[in-house]
């Protein structure tokens, strides 16, 4: 036997494996790949530089910033999504919808029934709170719909889909204030600290996520739900309260990013109000090496690929992409991306480290 | 299907259909293909005698106009009815190649597990030892019926005893257990737990008084495929520990371990989805699963079914082990030997009804078949 | 069901049809209240769509006509199912505020069928002429050049153009980028950026402007395809310190012209708002009244627009406006 050989073999390999077949690979090479090739176009594209706002607070300008900055509600809205992908077997495409619902209550509690109020009508928190549980509670009925009645997920949220824009409308009574610029601290800068807003919240909502997933049972519960959900209640879990919750989070997700985004140009359009976000999420869900069958729950891989959009519509705005071309442009990246993740082509990949791992032992030896 | 005899519509949805007529068609498609070699793996698996015997009517048909079949399977009786040639394998290498009219029983047993065999033996002994002389009843079950419409049955079980629930496939075993352990909604009856009246209305109920159930599609309602074979194992424990205290994964491991060694569970690592692991030690993990949450009471729904043979021996082992040490245990199969061997009572149930119960002499293969057949409309019924 | 429905709706067509008939020959049309369908576009989209609602209302109020709004919601196909289902209520004038110049032909048809006199409002539609009667339309391309007129007369040593599109395909980003992209061209200005911020949304302006800041690409004019994203590229820009408006580096032209951006024109912070009237009501009614006296109309006239210039306007002139 070639015993020594064969060692050195999975030494090597042993290092080189782990990293290959981590869930995270591919996605964060497609990242690092992506920003490469904007630096390739445009050299300064990593500068941060700290510049000064037109009333002279400092503030750090930079693409990086901005990306990190702009992706804040997708980053959260993938979080969400991602919750409810791996319970459900099946997206919630309300949440464009539903953030109109938010950026509509907040702008209420915030402007009353003024349209250029000089001051806000309400304490900030209050508003970030009522839009929460204005989030939670759409979340909530989904989260009905879809665990009590078992009406499929995308037929569920259809009803928030179309209904929630004009809903948010409503909210706002029809009119179109504009609050007053203290609301824009929490969408930009606080004055005198150089780092957007954003960026914190999106810091904050990943690590209370991090310490929700440690102290509770979460992932594991939500997974072994969307995996078998009539094994799961034979193990004493109630899979309809665990789908449920996952819509609510989702709605608290919402809420916190409809809080941003409302806060970010202190006004709200709930028509156009970030339009086509609920298909970005979903996206960036499957970017991350989600199932979107449900079943699997790659957190990180969701934030990353929340990233990677957010980067690649920043690139094709720096690049000054022709508008018509741009869907085509995005389609053919995310064909590459989510083709390269398939299982046919990992196999692909995966090959030579797959050779060295013995068969797996059958269970007919173990008398 | 008229040739198979498959007792459904062609217009029915398939899964609204029983595993056995599923089964049933997934032949008839393979048979609708007019193939020279046809390959069986484990097609009686969940198919009661009438139909295994449908099924191997058909065989020998097929044989006549001349189709090679090839038959995988892990009952040794239905493989001398109706084989020609048997080849065996072990852990993936192949033993050899007899012609079945040659080799022995215990011959082909002794190979297939590669050492002389004596253990079936040795666990019939140890059957007759145990006796329910402790009457502490640890369930109780008076009038229960469920939404699954098993009709109203009494049943008792008792500290350190065996029990076990016979009767043909569909005749309502799953669903009494089912009943106890609050997987179907029960409509009617009253369960004491250890003499205390309680409502079992879901399952995590059940567990946390105590009760265990492995249950008997394992593929369907058992392991859940995707996740390691770690979490399979702590899962049900892990339910009845509650939402906001997840274990670490050094306790994980450390549970996980534990019952991988104990049960000689056969897995690359323990971050292996179960689901490839092979089917007897899946089974292994359900049990890890529920032996980790010590259940007073456990009910074990067919979990030999679809295991190879060394495995089987070793579940019925490790039963009648689990009883000695003062578990109460259900355990239901539909080899009514394997139940002979390790039941010390039997509950004998026919068309949704228990219809009997049998203990200590009365235990045998012919009052079992005649307490199911009742009077002699054993034939109709089951069309 | 929907066959039901149809039939049901064909017969009250009959039904009605019948009763008009009876009730012309007798009655004649002066002492009945002229019925006028119009289709809008959503009930709430934007101020200046606010506007464009109270105009019509208020004017058709006014001339003691009986309005039958509806709202197409940002559904193309239900304004024209409701469009049809005007046609069938015989409605004496139809005026349609099209989300999509495209695909009017069946409705404009099956109006002109039942005699029912066409007019289209705020964008013009894909019609051949002989389909509509008359049009209340913005000449959104006459309004992109006004703005290119403008900026030929500032003069500037060089010309780098944000442009900042409206909802890719609307008319109003048609025929506004055509101008600017036409313009530029003819007199040698550099489009540094020019790409559409789907639904015409603030905070995607916005966002498209910090890019352009971070990654360095220069620029001294924006050309936003309506006031909202003029408002998110201003707030791109304070955010950089970089100056605009009046005073500033950067020229901010915006469109549409409403009373809260005209106030930025004042201050400033603008150089440029073209207006985009929404004031259709009266405009409509006197087409109305034109057609029911039996004169003859214009067919192809666009409504007139303003130019508002920080060097030119006053407090009067955003006091007079409505809204």
């Amino acid at each position: 036997m070639t015993k020594k050989n064969e060692k050195a073999g999975n030494d090597l390999m042993k290092h080189i494996k782990p990293v290959i077949r981590h869930r995270l690979f591919i996605p964060i090479v497609f990242l690092i790949f992506l920003l490469l090739i904007n630096i390739f176009i445009k050299p300064g594209f990593l500068k941060i530089g700290l510049g000064k706002d037109i009333n002279g607070n400092p503030v750090l300008i930079g693409n990086i910033i901005n990306i990190l900055n702009n992706s804040t509600e997708l980053v959260i809205l993938a979080i969400g999504m991602s919750f409810v992908t791996a319970c459900s077997r099946g997206q919630d495409i309300s949440v464009g919808s539903t953030i109109a619902i938010v950026g509509g209550v907040v702008m209420r509690v915030l402007c009353g029934n003024e349209t250029q109020p000089t001051e806000l009508k309400a304490p900030v928190i209050v508003a970030f709170i009522l839009g929460c549980l204005a989030g939670m509670l759409c979340g909530a009925f989904n989260g009905i719909l879809v665990s009590r009645f078992n009406i499929q997920p995308m037929v569920a949220t259809l009803i928030l889909f179309t209904a929630g824009r004009s809903l948010g409308s409503m909210a706002m009574g029809g009119l179109k204030p504009k609050a007053v610029a203290s609301f824009s601290y929490y969408g930009n800068f606080f004055p005198g600290f150089p780092i957007p807003t954003p960026i914190l919240i999106t810091a904050a909502v990943i690590i209370i996520t991090c310490i929700a997933m440690k102290k509770t049972n979460l992932g594991l519960y939500t997974r072994a739900v969307g995996i078998n959900d009539k094994s799961s209640r034979l193990n004493g879990i109630e899979p309809s309260r665990i789908k449920f919750m996952s819509y609510v989070i989702m709605g608290l997700c919402v809420g916190i990013a409809g809080f941003i985004q409302a806060s970010r140009v202190q006004t709200v359009n709930p028509y156009t109000i970030v339009p086509g976000i609920e298909m970005d999420a979903i996206l960036a869900v499957a970017l991350g090496g989600n199932s979107l069958g449900g079943g699997s729950l790659n957190l990180p891989g969701s934030i990353v690929g929340a990233y990677t959009i957010q980067t690649l519509t920043s690139m094709l705005t720096t690049l000054n992409v022709n508008t018509n071309a741009i869907p085509v442009f995005k389609a053919v990246i995310i064909i590459v991306l989510v083709a390269i993740q398939t299982p046919a082509v990992k196999r692909l990949f995966g090959r030579k480290t797959q050779a060295a791992k013995p068969a797996l032992g059958g269970g007919k030896e173990s008398a | 299907m008229k040739n198979l005899k498959i007792p459904a519509k062609p217009t029915q949805q398939l899964s609204n259909c029983s595993i056995a007529v599923q089964q049933m068609v997934a032949i008839a498609r393979a048979v609708d293909m007019e193939c020279k070699i046809l390959i069986l793996d484990e097609p009686t698996s969940s198919l009661d005698e009438q139909e295994v015997a449908r099924l191997f009517g058909l065989m020998r048909d097929l044989k006549e106009r001349g189709v090679g079949i090839i038959f995988v399977t892990h009952f040794l009786d239905q493989m001398y009815e109706i084989c020609d040639k048997v080849t065996i394998l072990r852990g993936g290498e192949l033993v050899g190649e007899y012609q079945v009219s040659e080799i022995p029983r215990v011959e082909l047993v002794a190979k297939m597990m590669g050492k002389e065999l004596g253990d079936l033996a040795a666990i019939h002994n140890e059957a007759k030892g145990i006796k329910d002389e402790n009457k502490e009843p640890v369930i109780e079950a008076e009038g229960l019926s469920s939404v699954s419409g098993i009709k109203p049955f009494n049943f008792k079980a008792y500290k350190g005893e065996v029990t076990g629930f016979a009767g043909l496939l569909g005749s309502g075993r799953s669903e009494c257990v089912r009943a106890i352990f609050g997987a179907d909604r029960v409509t009617k009856g009253k369960l004491r737990i250890k003499g205390e009246e309680v409502a079992v209305t879901s399952p995590i109920k059940a567990m946390k008084k105590g009760i265990g159930y492995l249950s008997e599609d394992r593929k369907r309602d058992g392991i859940i495929g995707d996740l390691s074979v770690r979490e399979n194992i702590i899962l049900a424990l892990q339910a009845m520990r509650g939402f906001f205290r997840p274990f670490t994964k050094a306790q994980a491991e450390a549970f996980a371990d534990e019952y991988v060694k104990m049960l000689g569970i056969k897995t690359a690592s323990l971050d292996t989805p179960v689901n490839s692991l092979s089917g007897g030690n899946q089974q292994k993990v359900i049990l890890a699963r529920w032996l980790l949450t010590h259940p007073e009471y456990l009910i074990l729904d067919e979990p030999t079914r679809g295991i190879d043979i060394g495995t089987k021996v070793e579940i019925q082992k490790l039963v009648l082990k689990l009883a000695s040490e003062g578990m109460s245990i259900t355990f239901i199969s539909s080899e009514i030997e394997e139940m002979l061997r390790t039941c010390s009572r039997l509950i004998v149930m026919r068309d949704l009804y228990v219809v009997g119960e049998l203990e200590g002499e009365d235990m045998t293969q012919d009052k079992i078949m005649y307490t199911i057949a009742g009077v002699s409309d054993q034939n109709d019924k089951e069309e | 069901m929907k066959k039901l429905f149809s039939a049901v709706l064909v017969l009250m067509l009959v039904l009605s049809l019948a009763a008009c008939g009876k009730k012309s020959e007798t009655t004649g049309k002066e002492d009945k209240k002229i019925t006028v369908g119009v289709v809008q576009t959503n009930a709430n989209e934007s101020d200046w769509r606010t506007a464009n609602t109270n105009s019509i209302n208020k004017a058709f109020e006014e001339a003691g006509f009986e309005t039958k709004m509806v709202f197409g919601e940002g559904d193309h196909a239900k304004q024209i199912s409701q469009a049809q289902q005007l046609i069938q209520e015989e409605v004496d004038y139809l005026v349609v505020l099209g989300l999509q110049s495209a695909g009017w032909e069946d409705v404009a048809k099956a109006a002109k069928e039942a005699g029912i006199p066409f007019i289209m409002a705020d964008r013009k539609l894909d019609l051949p002429e002989d389909l509509y009667t008359a049009m209340v339309c913005s000449d959104f391309e006459a309004e992109g050049k006004k703005a290119v007129d403008w900026l030929k007369k500032q003069n500037l040593p060089s010309y780098k153009i944000v442009v900042l599109g409206g909802d890719t395909g609307s008319s109003a980003q048609l025929g506004r980028s055509k101008a600017i992209e036409e313009g530029a061209a003819a007199n040698g200005w550099e489009i540094v950026f020019n790409q559409n911020m789907k639904g015409w949304d603030e905070n995607l302006a916005k966002q498209a402007v910090a890019d352009l800041i971070a990654s360095g690409t220069e620029f001294n004019v924006i050309y936003a395809e309506n006031d909202n994203m003029a408002r998110g590229a201003c707030d791109a820009m304070s955010a950089a310190g970089i100056t605009y408006g009046k005073n500033g580096d950067v020229k901010v032209i915006a469109f549409d012209a409403n009373k809260w951006a005209l106030e930025k024109v004042l201050a400033g912070e603008f150089n440029l708002d073209v207006e985009c009237n929404p004031l259709h009501g009266p405009r409509i009614v006197k087409l109305i009244k034109q057609l029911e006296a039996g004169e003859k109309i214009e067919k192809n006239v666009y409504v007139e627009e303003e130019v508002f210039d920080c060097d030119t306007i006053t407090r009067e002139m955003i006091d007079a406006r409505s809204y």
